[in-house]
């Protein structure tokens, strides 16, 4: 688990925010379909794989502001050290 | 489509998140704050608008008599239910004007505090039979010699909406007589020598085979 976190943590953050947008996508999709053809399967699949699509892209999405924070911090913390030593 | 505004308020949620998500996907613009709520916007906020108004929507869908009918396996309790010239109890209670389009759920639904989920966990266990339990494969008229309740059907459905205090009630002496079993489900309501069969051309098609239990 934890080493899932770290392998999450080097993933860039663009393609973790386009890879929000794809399963965001994906989901609405679904979850639209199921509104024009409300047959059994349908219906099931947007209440479960297009809700599942939702999380995963809501969950890339938290995860990509987080990295960026992180990196921004990351960077505001190295930035005065640099200007030292250009000195 | 039995929608009502929610199913146009999710549809119409999903386009403007898809409008967002695409003009990322395309743009390819940097993130920047202002981008960042866009996305918020477009991941979080109108996507999960319209998973509730979808969900909501669906859920109602689900229990339209259209929704009970739209396996083949159902046809001749949809049709049966649906005929104005059908005189089943089925049939009947679907014309009634307040619940008539949702007659499968209203008679069939489990009652009480965990009704619904326990009603919508059954449906589930019917999708899985209808692909998975052989039904999908099997001819209409071969459905009707199989199906039946996986539970002796409950009193209390009925007694939902007819009322046992009231006195058109007691006021029939069979009603009288039987209290105990009508209450404790030894005698239904809906049997031959009492208000008759809900699908009685399921009975009889039973009756030409002989029970069967060949699938709930």
């Amino acid at each position: 688990m934890i080493a899932l976190f770290r392998r999450a943590l080097g993933v860039p953050v663009v393609g973790l925010t386009r890879a929000a947008c794809v399963f965001a996508l994906l989901g609405l999709g679904l979850m639209s379909y199921s509104i024009i053809d409300q047959r059994a399967i349908p219906v099931i699949v947007a209440m479960s794989v297009g809700h599942a699509f939702g999380i995963a892209a809501f969950a890339c999405y938290l995860l990509a502001v987080i990295l960026d924070i992180r990196n921004s911090r990351t960077l505001a913390v190295s930035e005065p050290r640099n200007s030292s030593l250009d000195e | 489509m039995h929608g009502s505004w929610l199913g146009g308020a999710a549809l119409l949620t999903a386009a403007a998140a898809a409008v967002i998500l695409v003009t990322f996907l395309v743009q390819k613009p940097a993130l920047t704050l202002n981008r960042k709520l866009w996305l918020f916007v477009g991941i979080g906020v109108l996507p999960g608008l319209s998973a509730v108004a979808s969900t909501v929507t669906g859920m109602e869908a689900t229990t339209q008599r259209e929704f009970c009918g739209s396996c083949h396996v159902m046809a001749s309790h949809y049709v049966d239910s649906s005929s104005v010239q059908s005189q089943s109890l089925a049939a009947r209670h679907s014309r009634n004007p307040f619940f008539g389009k949702q007659s499968c759920y209203v008679c069939h639904a489990d009652y009480g505090m965990y009704g619904y989920p326990v009603t919508k966990a059954g449906g589930l266990r019917h999708v899985y039979l209808y692909y998975f339990g052989g039904y999908h494969q099997m001819s209409a008229s071969e459905a009707d010699q199989k199906i039946h309740l996986v539970k002796q059907y409950d009193n209390l459905n009925c007694r939902q909406c007819h009322t046992t205090t009231a006195a058109d009630w007691r006021r029939i002496p069979d009603h009288q007589s039987m209290r105990a079993e009508l209450e404790s489900n030894r005698v239904s309501c809906a049997s031959a020598g009492c208000h008759g069969f809900a699908h009685p051309f399921n009975k009889l098609a039973q009756a030409r085979t002989g029970p069967s239990r060949g699938a709930p």
